[in-house]
């Protein structure tokens, strides 16, 4: 063979080679492009189809697809996927360190699952007008939040298992408890926590049910809150107590019933105040319950008989609370829900004052309200004398307020549960315009 | 022979010029080298990452996780990293990743360089109480928990991520990924329609305001009483000065009518109303005017003269007037009934307007007869209180008719107290 045949096939070879090369890199930089485009319309398609890609359509398709031979890598196009589960099999198979796979893929996943969150919450990205107002009691309104919600729920639920399935974790659950903040995915997760795990979904079927339930007894009654409503309303929570002991022990129904049933969140209020035990705790659980909403003046029990009952379930549920605490625990659980002890509280610790002012101010209150209704009652003096008793009272009690709670507190205090000083005795009126509000001492 | 050298001097043009074409290509891919600006990446490399990953001896799900480091020949992901973010970010884009994934990348790594010095501002999370009679210590709230100068420190630190990403990624990247994502220009949605640099202003004024706020409502401690409104009046006020010193007029009202108080107040109170724009333009100017005048009254200085008084007394009729003005006799009529607790709850309750309207005119029938009643002399004690129990069921009656019996009943507890003071209940002597 001659040389310049040689040479000849030696140049048509390399000619190949080349030719061959510079076809697929131009074809990987026009697969670039074109994926690109294709990723952007794919997700352009599922917005205007309203087709959403479900977990399982994100991850089957290429599941058997081999990663990519790193040698074969030359762009992003190598790696990326629109099949989530390849796109992380071609990341790590790229060498990206497993942090940025996940950083990668939780955006990717969020990002598709905001589509579907704008379908479950269309109004939040519509136009705003600032005059536009909601139907806040409309029932249809009410139930179309509710169902919205319960999608929003699932929808949570199925990115954060779609997540586990494609990284082993949900990385967004994992940095919420790494700051610190609780593991549950919402507060009804949070309510069942204390029952064992095997128990929780089934209970929380049951509860999710019954809450459903109660918000159209709401609808239904549309803001009225009658005998019928409360009767309604108890009904309800029996059926509830009914359903939740098919599914769980009677002790476990009993600690479901002292933290997350009506009386416990009546009671989560009422015992705020008060230090107590377990034991106190369930003996006043068990008196409120027996009770129920029979101890209320509600504005309907129109009747002297019934406002009389009323007062004799009050009586009644006192002695029981009597015989169960003691007579100064009794104090103290009655003081705790006075709303002028609450505010007295308030501006006690607001003012950062010693633990106990609050209780001296409240009894010192009784101590003048004794003093003032005496001097009113007193017969023997004169209309003129029993006004000066009455005013040098009221003076008294200001001046002990004011050491016990300095001026600032006073002040607060006047304004904010501290009303009863007035019924002591009148204030002396200023001069109109005469600009004083300082209380007229009188010595 | 010519035609071998003819075709091998094509053959050797050929591959000068394929040469010219994959030298390009080449070179159009690999990272340029430009000068990095000390802001370092918090993400371990692939390498360091490699030792510490719980994946990296294999994977829950099936998926291989990649050992191999950058060998020649073969790409691998640390060729792209780089202790420079924006080197890094150089890096990606030569490799061609979408502008969307370098954005994902960046904003969870710098998120990641914040976070510790983030938790550190973050006070310790106490045990949690597992008695849970004692309802104490029921959550974990850090912001809450913070004090004043921790707040302070948390803000200046988001501020510095913030401007750190904008500088990494573009000023308008935020604005940029609302936009990818569908999401309504939140900034729009509470400012108006304003230029960039205002808003920007604006913003941060917003901040500032949102911080002492929130001081303010730490220090209450969940009870919002007299003193703490009056501190919240007050920062509105100053708030509201110092947007006026970038806002027009026009654009400081557009501003309140999106975000203020009053307008978040509205709009749960006009629920059932609803207003259309210049409706809803007037009665907020009417509101932001009486909690003005109202202001005045509730302060602890206030003791007008009677000259004061009556002034104030014709300021609010002129309001009034000019409300009833812009709306219009009947919608003035129907906001002045909204506005009462008791034929809210009515028009809430999805009850007609004719209904409602029915109920006002018999109140105020009701009312003049039962007067009249009173005042007759000629009628003995026993007379008038037969005539008045007369009316009060009659007006029972038609009640009834109009809202259905349950309503009738329950009207009586939710404002129509009214019905009661016409006369005794009959169980009573």
């Amino acid at each position: 063979m001659k040389p310049l045949h040689l040479l000849l096939i030696g140049s048509l070879v390399v000619n190949t080679l080349l030719a061959g090369y510079w076809i697929k890199s131009r074809a990987a930089s026009g697969n670039n492009e074109s994926n690109s485009e294709t990723a952007g319309s794919q997700s352009d398609s599922r917005s205007r189809s309203g087709r959403n890609a479900g977990s399982a359509d994100l991850v089957e398709n290429s599941a058997t697809d081999p990663a990519p031979n790193p040698q074969a890598i030359t762009t992003w196009l190598d790696i990326q996927s629109a099949d989530l589960k390849d796109f992380v099999r071609r990341l790590r198979a790229a060498g990206c360190p497993e942090e940025t796979v996940k950083d990668i893929i939780l955006a990717e996943v969020n990002r598709r699952f905001a589509i579907r969150q704008r379908e479950v919450w269309p109004e939040q990205f519509t136009e705003y007008k600032f005059w536009r107002v909601e139907r806040m009691n409309d029932p249809a309104r009410i139930k179309k939040q509710r169902e919205q919600s319960r999608k929003y729920t699932e929808l949570q639920k199925e990115k954060s298992a779609l997540l586990v399935e494609l990284l082993g974790v949900d990385p967004e659950r994992q940095q919420r408890v790494e700051d610190g903040y609780e593991d549950f995915g919402n507060w009804q997760e949070q309510q069942v926590a204390f029952l064992p795990e095997s128990k929780r979904e089934a209970t929380l079927k049951i509860l999710e049910e019954f809450q459903e339930k109660q918000q159209e007894m709401y609808a239904t009654n549309r803001g009225i809150w009658d005998a019928q409503s409360r009767a309604e309303q108890r009904q309800l929570e029996t059926d509830k107590l009914a359903a939740l002991a098919t599914v769980l022990s009677p002790a476990e129904l009993r600690e479901y019933e002292l933290r997350q049933s009506q009386t416990a969140s009546q009671l989560n209020h009422d015992l705020r105040n008060l230090s107590i035990s377990r034991d106190e705790y369930e003996a006043i659980f068990d008196i409120r319950k027996k009770y129920g909403d029979s101890i209320y003046n509600y504005g309907d029990v129109a009747t002297a008989d019934g406002r009389k009952q009323v007062e004799e379930n009050k009586r009644a549920m006192k002695e029981d609370l009597l015989a169960a605490l003691g007579p100064d625990r009794v104090k103290e659980y009655e003081r705790g829900q006075d709303y002028q002890y609450q505010q007295l509280q308030r501006i006690a610790k607001k003012n950062e004052l010693p633990a106990d002012t609050a209780n001296k101010v409240y009894d010192y209150k009784s101590v003048a309200e004794d003093g003032a209704k005496k001097l009113r009652d007193n017969k023997e003096m004169t209309a003129e004398q029993r006004q000066t008793a009455l005013w040098e009272l009221r003076t008294e009690t200001e001046n002990t307020l004011k050491e016990t709670l300095g001026e600032k507190a006073y002040k607060s205090y006047q304004k904010n549960g501290g009303y009863w000083i007035n019924s002591i005795a009148p204030q002396k009126s200023p001069a109109p315009g005469s600009r004083t509000s300082e209380p007229i001492i009188i010595r | 022979m010519k035609s071998p050298a003819i075709i091998l001097a094509l053959s050797v043009a050929a591959n000068i010029a394929l040469a010219v074409l994959v030298i390009s290509a080449r070179s159009s891919s690999s990272a340029p080298n430009i000068a990095t600006d000390g802001v370092k990446p918090s993400a371990t490399t692939s390498a360091e990452f490699a030792n510490a990953s719980p994946f990296a001896a294999g994977e829950p799900n099936g998926i291989p996780a990649d050992e191999a480091t950058a060998a020649p020949g073969k790409f691998h992901w640390s060729q792209l990293e780089s202790t420079e973010y924006k080197d890094y970010i150089t890096r990606l884009r030569a490799f061609g990743v979408p502008e969307k994934i370098i954005r994902d990348i960046i904003i969870a790594d710098v998120a990641k360089l914040y976070r510790p010095r983030f938790a550190a501002l973050r006070p310790p999370k106490q045990p949690k109480n597992p008695n849970f009679w004692e309802f104490r210590n029921q959550g974990y709230y850090p912001d809450r928990d913070m004090t004043k100068e921790q707040r302070a420190q948390t803000s200046a630190l988001r501020k510095e991520q913030t401007a750190l990403i904008k500088e990494l990624l573009g000023a308008d990247v935020y604005e940029a990924m609302a936009k990818e994502a569908g999401h309504s220009d939140w900034s729009e949605r509470m400012y108006g329609p304003l230029p960039k640099e205002a808003r920007d202003k604006i913003s941060e004024m917003q901040q500032r305001f949102q911080e002492e706020q929130s001081e303010i409502y730490a220090k209450a401690g969940g009870y919002i009483d007299q003193d703490t409104q009056a501190e919240i009046a007050a920062l509105r006020k100053k708030h509201r000065a110092e947007l006026a010193t970038v806002l027009t007029p026009e654009q400081l009202e557009d501003y309140e009518l999106r975000s203020s108080e009053t307008a978040q107040r509205m709009r749960w109170e006009l629920s059932a109303f609803e207003p259309d724009e210049k409706e809803f333009r007037a009665i907020h100017a009417f509101k932001q005017a009486q909690e003005e005048l109202n202001a005045a009254r509730n302060s602890d200085d206030y003791n007008p003269t009677p000259e004061e008084r009556k002034a104030q007394q014709k300021k609010t009729q002129e309001l009034e007037a000019a409300l009833a003005d812009t709306l219009g006799t009947n919608r003035a009529r129907e906001y002045k009934l909204m506005d009462q607790y008791e034929y809210r709850n009515l028009f809430e309750a999805g009850i007609s307007k004719d209904a409602v309207l029915q109920i006002v005119d018999m109140k105020s029938e009701v009312e003049k007869a039962t007067a009249n009643l009173r005042k007759d002399k000629t009628l003995t004690d026993e007379q008038r209180l037969a005539a008045l129990r007369a009316i009060k069921a009659e007006t029972e009656n038609t009640l009834t008719g109009l809202l259905g019996e349950r309503r009738a009943k329950s009207y009586q507890n939710q404002g129509g107290y009214w019905l009661r003071s016409i006369a005794p209940s009959t169980d009573r002597p």
